[in-house]
């Protein structure tokens, strides 16, 4: 075994010493020696140079030994990474034992790559590193959003800002048209995750974005749509015996963009012109001037609590860092069932038992619980409910005399008509809802959902010789999860009802676990430093849940909250009960590889390779392996001779880079979709209608295309990095182009099949863009500022489909709109598709529609693109300023160049409210220059309501922070035995700038992939008062 | 050297091979190859393509109505799509006035439906050859005989739909068929040689024989699309085999009303309609729902918010999607008389609405003048009831028994029953001068109660007596259509659409008296309504399937 790995390392050290293309020869006299470093360990790979003659050299063996010929007198060099160089006179010696001192000086920022850490100077690829001071003391409790604004080519998607819901992350625009492969990779302190909501922002050390293809190539088929390297904080060596931290913060939240919709007026106005109410209507239906606001009366001010406590130290030998927070966010819907809690864990240790063995663990402990109200459908939901509900109803009918007919019938008849405290749920009686009314949708179930997670990851690190680490890691997640739901019977109107009672309970668990065995092996041959890494690794994923559900009118054995479960249906004839449950796995095998070599800090190149192959629920056996190139240059101008003549003060640092590779998307597939298969005994019929029994049968599951294959991107991104003025100024600009091919394409074949789907690999989709990241900072005596400014700007769009597919559709909007969303060729993904609004005829007040064809006729081949949810361009930007104690931060993002779809107006229930904006820019007879029809002339126009007059400009720049902090002087503090304490305010998402006349524009979407800007109801972004406190003892 | 073995162990184990961790069985499935082999497979097969049957004709997926029953039913002369007011549900009142686009959902859903029926059909006659069994020959005829009856639904609604005769792949573009006679006639050809391997309902009170297809489902569908078709003595034949056959019969007019309730599921009248399922061990959302009408029953049921109360022996809550035209009513009435089994079991006065129903304030027991101001029953919100004339709709109502978990109805999807078969063979005779059909329209006029019996067959005795019987079932478009009606008939459709309203709830006269208003919303606003000749003839091919499909070509007008 050993003979196996010293030739392992002698190959690479003859395929080092090619690169250089001279070996060591023969001179006057023989030399040997051994380098050790501080504590006697070899140092094997250290180069030992002769000084003045560079071509004469060598590298020490396996057991840091070296022998050379060297001309009598000369010194010799010897060097090694992460060591003083040393310079030893030979004399008359001709056995040497050299001591390397390690280069405790940190010179450069290191950025974590996959698989090991970079000198930032040496890094070839497009990586975007975001450290904790960007991090903490944020209001949010999920890191992926506080990743927004932070660095330049990462959005950060929020379809919904509800307590508990978690951002999305995407990097570098949209490779793909499915739901699930949009995702980067997630990697924290090198375990895979699913998600990072679990993570407290404070609890990171540092964020680094892996954006080009050959910095994220190191993972492969999970890369495709980059990879974000989370490392969470640990103690540090100088630290001692330890430091006690704790953290509180208290916000007060309230709706922030409040929506623009019709008051009572407004709306009898427009109902009015519309042609569907009359005066004569309102009175008989006994409109007493109600104008209610619904935003105002659903949404109040809600508190959010956070505590951390933590501990962290070090030595040269270990250290530890442990920290416990505990969040408990209540949303600004009245009531408590929008709610997270969370109380998270995390611990982190590491010490090193031999001088050759360190061993750690990053471990992280979650426990939550969420409750949320519903959005994104117009059938039925809170959201969809707040904006759409008349203003002439009241939120209450105090007492029962007030219902209506219906409510006064379906009360005597005994069913349960929903209320609280202040009255029953006023349901209107000028318009039937999906929705019913907003509380209504909030109360009529109970539902949660909660969860135990366990992250963690064991390490040993084996440093047998210098520069030589093997690592052997193993990750695992655990996690359960229980959800519950109650769902009484309850009647609000026709369409909103119930008469049965539902109580589901889901079970959900599994562990998820990952072996990694690699090493990397960094030496020096004269000014050429080289880095190998190699290994594997081996996933697996098991899943085992348990769903089950009883329905029945009459389905339990009581009905008090103790009864509210399974355990206590009862078996009448009409209780209905399901169970569904079967294990899941999943597994993949990968091997990869990675060359850097740097020549004398002046060139870099690096190259990796993957190969992974994945199980059979993904790919057939003969097609599961892929494998993955990259190639990757930079070049550091400034260190060139010819460069030396410029000053430091004038231009510091010039890197240009380049970079090419390959990543896969393995997340679009799942489920065998390749096999041809019959669901056995999946369908049924009952033959006998007098016979409660069934007979089964077996049909294809579906389409089957056994040539399916990952979504595979490939990527070339050049960039340049540069210091002015002594570094106070720097400069990073990205260009990318990014084109993913073999996109998984459900398409629905057509009609005539007699098959919903298909899935094939058709598609491509390209997406190229500028990144731009800009820094000043500099400081006068005791004041210090820093201005950080990031710019992306994005250009996406669909390149190829299979030609039999001319256009995919996606979401359509509600019933009645002639509209939808659409992927096609030419066009981003799924941009908006519907007429294009001309204006209106002055003369009639009717709308005017392009008759893009001309054919004298407005249908649906006047069809064109009306917008895109996709933003042009995404920017953030941190003002730092601090002086003495005092710091403070202003820290904006924003979108510009994207469209929202507001879908408020029904064509088929013109009794919805909808936005004021139609009503104040309606056509009327004394305001012929409007530029919307008239109301009545589009009342249930789907065309109209499906063109682009519906469309609104989605840009919008917000205010995430305004933070104002002191520092209580030291000398005061260290009196109670503090040494830091630190108390702050701040203006969180508290202003947003914005043309959307809806609600807030940055979750205004459907929360699907397919339709993003639909704005079908989302939970608004909440402005957020904070105070805080950080204390260190 | 000690030190380095851990490290090269572990390398060592970590680089072996993992190869075979990856092979993960699926669960739930067997192999294609081990399938479509036995009888048994075949009846398996079979009742996959009876569940697509279900599927794509009840209620095609993403469409929580019925889209069979809206294209056949909406567009008529006797009904009005009515529901809360101008605008409600107007996909579906845009079927009634004629006004629906090519992205109507009912016919872009229907369409895709019965190309569902077709899919799972073509499964079972694909795998399997004739001759090698009893089972098998059976299986592969009843499959052809679901696919044909598809085929020929698309062919009277779309003219020339592709005739789709085996599984496609999902890359297949099939164009137009050669003529909407072609189908027709390939539609009886092939239920024609189906015929003779299939079981016949072992009589009139064989359950099962009326929830598959049996010979004289067969015979019944040739005979329509012949019909259809114009080759009235063809269909003639096909006809009189059903009728010959002995194993149908008309209920009495007593229970004329129970064809449509659960009671009737499978009783002597039925030639065919998908079973519900009664199980309630099958949750809800496992199939059931999927196979029912669904919200069909809360739309087509009396708009309750705006009663006091509804009759209760019906499923309560609606949305009051139909209403009879006050025409159709009073015609029928004129026809049958007023207590006809027929017209009671058909429709109500506002006036029987008050008086004679069922009502919870029944427990005080009322007076008629008590009822006459009872705000518990009758119109009690002076809005009234939109696209209503003062007649209500009671044939297709749920009653509260036919509804399960107060949400969906268990009532069979009837595809046809006797008496059509009965007045098709009438009329196919009366179109050939052949006297031998008299009787057979005199038996659905004597079983109606009705006082009209026809001593002569005349095709418009015919007509009309189909118009009354078969009102609300799917046969009156497409039969004005094939004589020729449809523009005289349909062309006023959505000028003015009445409200019906009481003076108790409008003018708190503390007595129910009921009066129409007129309104004329899409004449107001300058909306085309009303069949127009040389478009509406024939649906439009859906916008979803055209815009793939470029072999495709559009009906003309559209």
């Amino acid at each position: 075994m050993t003979k196996q790995l010293l030739f392992v390392v002698k190959i690479v050290l003859i395929f080092a010493a090619c690169l250089t293309g001279i070996n060591s020869y023969a001179q006057s006299r023989a030399v040997s020696g051994k380098v050790i470093d501080a504590s006697g360990a070899p140092i094997a790979g250290a180069s030992v140079i002769v000084v003045g003659n560079e071509s004469i050299y060598t590298v020490t063996d396996l057991d840091g030994n070296f022998a050379l010929e060297v001309p009598a007198g000369a010194n010799l060099n010897v060097s090694f990474i992460g060591y003083q160089q040393q310079v030893v006179p030979i004399g008359n010696r001709t056995v040497f034992e050299i001591t390397l001192i390690e280069d405790t000086e940190v010179l450069e920022e290191v950025v974590v790559v996959g698989y090991g850490v970079q000198r930032k100077s040496d890094v070839t690829g497009s990586v975007s590193s975001v450290k904790a001071e960007d991090l903490t003391n944020r209001s949010t409790s999920d890191a992926a959003n506080a990743l927004q604004g932070k660095a330049a080519g990462v959005q950060i998607l929020n379809y919904s800002a509800a307590p508990g819901a978690g951002s999305q992350i995407r990097v570098r625009g949209y490779s793909s048209n499915s739901s699930s492969g949009l995702g980067p990779l997630l990697i924290v302190d090198g375990l895979q995750v699913d998600n990072i909501q679990y993570l407290d922002p404070q609890m990171i050390e540092s964020m680094e974005v892996l954006k080009d293809a050959a910095s994220a190539a190191i993972y492969g088929a999970q890369a495709g749509n980059g990879v974000v390297l989370i490392t969470t904080k640990t103690g540090k060596k100088e630290m001692g015996a330890g430091q006690v931290f704790y953290n509180f913060q208290n916000v007060w939240n309230s709706l922030g963009k409040a929506p623009e919709i019709m008051n009572a007026a407004q709306y009898i106005d427009y109902k009015i012109a519309e042609g569907v109410l009359t005066q004569q209507r309102l009175n008989e239906l006994g409109y007493d001037g109600t104008d209610t606001n619904w935003a105002k009366e659903v949404f109040t001010t809600s508190l959010t609590k956070r505590h951390t406590v933590g501990f962290m130290g070090g030595n040269n030998r270990g250290q530890y860092y442990t920290a416990l927070s505990y969040v408990n966010d209540d949303g600004i819907v009245k009531g408590d069932k929008d709610v997270y809690e969370r109380l998270s864990a995390q611990i982190n240790a590491d010490y090193k038992i031999k001088d050759w063995l360190t061993v750690g663990t990053n471990t992280s402990i979650e426990k939550w619980k969420t409750r949320s109200v519903s959005q994104h459908t117009e059938y039925g939901s809170f959201m969809m409910g707040t904006l759409t509900q008349d203003p002439l109803t009241p939120v209450y009918f105090p007492t029962y005399n007030d219902l209506t007919q219906d409510l006064k019938n379906h009360y005597d008849a005994g069913d349960n008509i929903l209320g609280d405290e202040n009255g029953f749920y006023a349901v209107s009686r000028y318009a039937e809802t999906d929705s019913g009314h907003p509380f209504v949708q909030r109360d009529k179930e109970d539902v949660e959902n909660q969860g135990i997670s366990i992250r963690g990851t064991l390490f040993a690190n084996l440093t047998p010789i210098k520069g030589l680490t093997i690592t052997s890691r193993f990750g695992y997640r655990i996690y359960q999860s229980y959800y519950t739901r109650y769902a009484p019977p309850y009647y609000a109107n026709s369409m909103a009802y119930k008469t049965n009672y539902d109580i589901q309970a889901r079970a959900n668990h599994g562990y998820y676990y990952q072996w990694e065995n690699f090493a990397n092996y960094s030496f020096n041959v004269q000014k050429n430093t080289f880095t190998l890494m190699g290994g594997m690794s081996y996933i697996q994923n098991n899943s085992f849940g348990v769903d089950g559900t009883g329905s029945g009118p009459d389905p339990l054995q009581g009905y008090a909250p103790n009864f509210r479960y399974l355990s206590y249906l009862n078996n009448n004839p009409e209780t209905s009960k399901n169970v569904t449950s079967s294990p899941g796995v999943s597994a993949n095998l990968s091997y990869f590889g990675r060359i850097h070599w740097n020549y004398a800090d002046k060139y870099n190149i690096q190259v990796n390779f993957r190969a992974d192959a994945y199980d059979s629920s993904k790919l057939p056996i003969d097609a599961r392996w892929g494998y993955f190139p990259s190639v990757s240059a930079g070049w550091v101008l400034t260190n060139e001779s010819f460069m030396q003549g410029i000053s430091k003060e004038a231009l510091s640092f010039l890197k240009i880079r380049g970079s090419w590779g390959v990543n896969g998307n393995i997340a679009v597939l799942s489920n065998y979709p390749y096999a041809t298969t019959i669901s056995y005994n999946a369908n049924y019929y009952q033959f006998d209608p007098a016979s409660p029994n069934v007979s089964y049968g077996s049909s294809p599951s579906g389409l089957a295309n056994p040539n399916l294959t990952w979504e595979t991107s490939v990527q070339w991104n050049v960039g340049l990095e540069a210091r002015f003025l002594n570094d106070r100024l720097s400069l990073g600009v990205d260009y990318y182009e990014k084109t993913t091919k073999d996109l998984l394409v459900s398409i629905s074949p057509v009609a005539e099949v007699g098959v919903g789907s298909s899935t094939i690999n058709a598609g491509e989709v390209e997406n190229k863009g500028v990144e731009l990241e800009l820094e000043w900072k500099d400081s006068r005596g005791d004041f210090s500022y820093s201005v950080n400014a990031n710019m992306a700007y994005l250009n996406n769009k669909v390149t190829f489909l299979d030609p039999t597919i001319s256009r995919i559709t996606g979401m359509s909007a509600p019933q009645g709109y002639e509209t939808f969303s659409a992927f096609e060729v030419g066009y981003p993904v799924w941009y908006m598709r519907g007429y294009q609004y001309e204006g209106v005829d002055s003369a009639t007040g009717k709308p005017i529609i392009a008759d893009l064809n001309g054919d004298g006729q407005i249908n649906n081949l006047d069809h064109t693109m009306i917008g895109c949810g996709i933003p042009d361009l995404t920017y953030g930007l941190t003002i730092k300023l601090a002086w003495k104690g005092i710091d403070f931060t202003l820290f904006g993002t924003g979108t510009y160049g994207n469209e929202i779809f507001a879908i408020h107006h029904r064509t088929d229930r013109l009794f919805y409210n909808s936005l004021e904006y139609f009503h104040k820019n309606a056509w009327t007879e004394s305001n012929k220059n409007a530029s919307m029809p008239s109301a009545i002339s589009v009342a249930t126009d789907a065309q109209f309501w499906g063109s682009s007059a519906s469309i609104f400009d989605g840009s919008y720049f917000k205010i995430k922070q305004i933070q104002l902090g002191y520092t209580l002087p030291r000398n005061w503090t260290k009196k109670i035995l503090v040494s830091n304490l630190r108390i702050y305010a701040s203006l969180d998402d508290y202003f947003t700038f914005s043309k959307y006349p809806g609600m807030d524009p940055e979750t205004a979407h459907s929360g699907a992939a397919n339709s993003m800007g639909y704005d079908k109801g989302s939970y608004p972004t909440r402005k957020k008062a904070v105070i805080g406190i950080n204390i260190a003892f | 050297m000690k030190k380095y073995i851990i490290p090269i162990l572990l390398l060592t184990l970590g680089l072996s091979s993992c190869e075979k961790l990856l092979e993960i069985d699926q669960k739930g499935v067997i192999s294609t190859d081990s399938f479509y082999q036995t009888d048994a497979d075949a009846e398996s097969a079979l009742v996959a393509a009876y569940e697509n049957a279900s599927y794509g004709l009840v209620r095609h997926n993403d469409y929580i109505y019925s889209p069979y029953n809206a294209l056949l039913t909406y567009p008529s002369d006797d009904i009005y799509a009515a529901g809360a007011f101008y605008g409600d549900n107007d996909f579906l009142a845009a079927l009634t006035e004629f006004r629906y686009d090519i992205n109507n959902q009912a016919i872009s859903n229907q369409y895709k439906g019965f190309y569902k029926v077709i899919y799972g059909a073509n499964l079972v006659i694909d795998n399997f050859e004739y001759g090698t069994s009893a089972v098998k020959d059976r299986c592969i005829s009843e499959a052809r005989v679901l696919r044909a009856f598809s085929h020929m639904m698309l062919a009277i609604l779309w003219g020339t739909p592709p005739i789709v005769d085996h599984v496609l792949t999902g890359a297949d573009r099939p164009g137009n068929s050669e003529s909407q006679e072609a189908v027709l006639r390939w539609c009886a050809q092939e239920c024609i040689d189906a015929a003779k391997y299939l079981d016949e309902r072992q009589s009139t009170g064989d359950k099962p024989g009326a929830v598959k297809i049996t010979k004289g489902a067969a015979y019944a569908f040739a005979g329509k699309a012949l019909m259809f078709a114009k080759d009235y003595s063809a269909a003639k034949t096909e006809l009189k085999k059903v009728i010959s056959s002995g194993k149908y019969a008309l209920v009495p007019g007593n229970r004329i009303g129970e064809n449509f309730h659960v009671p009737g599921d499978g009783n002597e009248e039925k030639i065919f309609e998908l079973n519900h399922v009664y199980n309630s061990n099958i949750g809800t959302w496992s199939g059931r729902i999927q196979r029912s009408t669904w919200m069909q029953i809360n739309l087509w049921n009396w708009r309750a918010d705006r009663l006091g109360g509804t009759p209760t022996h019906l499923f309560g809550g609606g949305w009051g999607m139909i209403h009879p035209t006050a025409a159709f009513a009073e015609a029928l009435i004129a026809n049958d008389g007023l207590d006809s089994y027929r017209r009671k079991a058909w429709l109500l006065t506002y006036d029987e609405v008050l008086y004679d129903m069922p009502y919870l304030s029944d427990s005080d027991n009322p007076t008629r003048e008590d009822k006459e101001k009872d705000p518990r029953r009758g119109i009690v919100e002076p809005v009234g009831l939109y696209g209503c004339e003062g007649y209500f709709h009671l044939k297709m109502i749920a009653h509260a028994d036919d509804v399960i978990q107060g949400s969906y109805s268990d009532v069979n999807f009837l595809i046809m029953r006797y008496a059509e078969v009965l007045l098709m063979y009438a009329e196919c005779c009366a179109q050939t001068n052949d006297n031998d059909g008299l009787q057979y329209l005199n038996m659905v006029q004597q079983r109606a109660g009705s006082q009209t019996i026809s001593t002569a067959l005349t095709l418009d005795a015919v007509k009309k007596e189909k118009q009354f019987e078969m009102w609300m079932e799917g046969c009156r478009f497409i039969d004005l259509l094939r004589w020729g009606e449809a523009a005289a008939k349909l062309a006023s459709n959505g000028d003015s659409i009445p409200t019906f309203k009481d003076k108790f709830a409008t003018e708190s006269s503390g007595k129910h008296e009921g009066f129409v208003d007129w309104s004329a919303s899409n004449v107001n606003q300058g909306k085309e309504h009303g069949f127009k000749t040389g478009k509406h003839e024939l649906y439009p091919f859906p916008f979803s399937e055209i815009s793939i499909n470029e072999n495709i070509v559009q009906n003309p007008g559209w």
